[in-house]
Formats: structure tokens, C-alpha cells, sequence
């Protein structure tokens, strides 16, 4: 959706107003790598916990 | 430390002696009851205190034998936390060559099988301190789980109160955004609850001694975790190229045709990747 907003901003010779939602496009994409990249060493602690236990 | 060839042949022959002597007390008992039935108490007795000093001779060399275990412990420990500190080269040269050294020692001859089978046993015994070590860890992982989910849920709520916020005040973008946020704490919920199932399974499984099961959902869930890791890492990398392209195209799409063209290819890319 935003893209498509950036695209209308861009049709329209607006392009600032593109750009700024290209900036908003990317933070939201940052944001989701913040909570992707929590969940990988959310992950990782996980199997940190469990490998003792397979020392057996 | 390495266990010499030698010591090792003592340990099975102290290990094989062990065996012989922890039949002896029950004969001694035997005998004993027979001679109470025919009422011959001095040699009742008599059979009653060699019994008893077998025992006692029974007793110091599971001691001894729990003592070598023990030392088998500290080496696999020490393995361990060297390897954890990525300083463990010498540990973990040690420790091969110790099980080499354990694995020759079984080819040379039958009577090693003997020492191999006796020597897991009593590694499975020694290790009941350490599995309730561990079982008290895996409460307390729990507990924190427990925790960890109470506050997701109250984030999810507190989420969901603002989208119905957003809703009202039709802040479609909003809403877009918040939705997201709630998607990514439900999967992390749904992933905290799965990780806490399998401690929990574990768990049963380590009371009712089902060892091999325990290992085998262990085993399941790390390859579980392994799998989701490089997903997550695979998505970052993804969504980062994502990003490199949006940056391409505020730099070079200054006019629409230029904008759209660029847009054209990313929206290619996305439906191939992202």
C-alpha cells in the first residue's frame, strides 16, 4: 500500500511527497527486521539451552 | 587426562569383581534363611556377618567405581565449558582421545563389553544428581516462559486496543502497521508455547526415566530451531535487499517513468523473494 501511495505521489510529479513514503516503506521494513532479527536470537538462545541436554 | 590402557583393564577387572560380589551377599542371605530353617543359629550367624562384610566390601567398590565415573564427569565437563568458551582445543583433543582410548579398549576384547555396559550404567546412575540439576533448570526455563507469555499476551492486548483506537479515528495505515506488530508477537507467542510444551514433555519424559524419548524430542526440537533460525536469518537478508532497492529507488526515480520502471523490476523481485 505504501508503495502504491509513493507511485501516486511519483505519477503526480510529487516527489518528495514519494520519497517520503519510500522513507516510511523503509522504516516499516527496519522495524520488521528488528522483530525478525529478535526472534532469530530468541532462537538461538533456545538451542543454546537445549544443547546441553543432548550431550548424553 | 587419559585413562591408561592398564588403569582401564583394573577398572573392568574391579568392575567384574563387583559384579561377583554383589551375588555374594544375596547367597550369604540365602543361606542364612535355610540355616534359620533348620535352626542352626551359629552358622546363621556366622554366614550373617560374612554377608554383611561382603556388603560393606560391595559398598566401597561402587564408591570407587562412582569415583572413576565421577572423573569421566569432570572431563566431559570440562569439555564442555571450554568448548563454550571457544578455548577448548586442548579439552577437546583430551577428551577424543580419551574415548578413542575407551573405544580400543571395547575392540580389545570381549571382557571390555562387559566394562562398556557396566561402565554406562553407572554413568546413568552417577548422572541422577545432574538430571535433577537439570530438571530444576528446565523448571525454572518454564516458569520464565510462563512469564515471558504473560507479558506478550498483555502486548497483544495492548495492540489490539490501539488498532480498534485506530479504527475509530480511520487511521487505515495505522491499523496496517499495528496488525503487523500483533502478527509478530502471536508468532513469537505460538513459538514460546511450543519451546515450553517440549520443556514440559521433556520433563515428564526425565520422571517416567524415558531417557530415549526425552532425547528424541530434544533432538526434534533443536532440528526445529536450526530450521526456523536460518528462515529468520533468510527473511532478514531478504527484506535488507528489500531496503537496498527502495534506497535505489529514491535515488533514481526522479521522474515517474524512472520511478515506475524501477518499482516494475522490485515488484518482481518481491514476488519472487519477499
Amino acid at each position: 500500500m505504501l508503495l502504491q501511495n509513493a507511485q501516486h505521489h511519483s505519477i503526480s510529479n510529487d516527489q518528495i511527497g514519494a520519497k517520503k513514503m519510500l522513507d516510511e516503506c523503509i522504516d516499516y521494513l527496519n522495524h520488521d527486521i528488528l522483530a525478525w532479527t529478535l526472534s532469530a536470537d530468541n532462537v538461538e538462545k533456545q538451542r543454546q539451552f537445549l544443547e546441553p541436554f543432548l550431550k548424553d | 587426562m587419559v585413562i591408561p590402557f592398564n588403569s582401564a583393564k583394573v577398572q573392568i577387572e574391579t568392575l567384574e569383581a563387583d559384579i561377583e560380589l554383589r551375588a555374594h551377599p544375596r547367597l550369604h542371605f540365602k543361606m542364612v534363611q535355610n540355616y534359620f530353617l533348620v535352626e542352626d543359629r551359629v552358622a546363621a550367624l556366622q554366614k550373617l556377618q560374612s554377608g554383611i562384610a561382603a556388603l560393606e566390601v560391595d559398598f566401597e567398590d561402587i564408591i570407587m567405581s562412582q569415583a572413576q565415573v565421577n572423573q569421566q564427569f569432570e572431563w566431559i565437563e570440562t569439555y564442555q565449558n571450554h568448548q563454550q568458551e571457544h578455548l577448548g582445543l586442548e579439552a577437546k583433543e583430551k577428551f577424543k582421545i580419551n574415548v578413542e582410548m575407551l573405544q580400543g579398549t571395547v575392540l580389545f576384547d570381549q571382557r571390555m563389553e562387559n566394562f562398556q555396559r557396566n561402565l554406562k550404567l553407572l554413568l546413568r546412575d552417577a548422572k541422577a544428581e545432574d538430571v535433577v540439576q537439570k530438571i530444576r533448570d528446565l523448571l525454572d526455563y518454564g516458569d520464565s516462559f510462563d512469564f515471558r507469555l504473560s507479558v506478550l499476551t498483555e502486548d497483544n492486548q495492548a495492540h489490539f486496543e490501539q488498532i480498534e483506537l485506530d479504527f475509530v479515528n480511520n487511521e487505515f495505515d495505522n491499523i496496517n502497521k499495528h496488525m503487523g506488530e500483533v502478527y509478530n508477537e502471536l508468532q513469537r507467542s505460538e513459538k514460546e508455547a511450543d519451546m515450553l510444551y517440549t520443556v514440559r514433555r521433556v520433563m515428564h519424559l526425565g520422571v517416567t526415566d524415558d531417557i530415549e524419548a526425552a532425547g528424541k524430542i530434544i533432538n526434534n526440537m533443536m532440528l526445529s530451531l536450526d530450521k526456523e533460525y536460518y528462515s529468520l536469518n533468510t527473511h532478514v537478508k531478504e527484506m535488507k535487499d528489500f531496503i537496498a532497492l527502495l534506497e535505489k529507488l529514491k535515488v533514481e526515480g526522479e521522474s515517474h517513468l524512472s520511478f515506475t520502471a524501477i518499482l516494475s523490476d522490485i515488484k518482481q523481485v518481491v514476488l519472487m523473494g519477499y
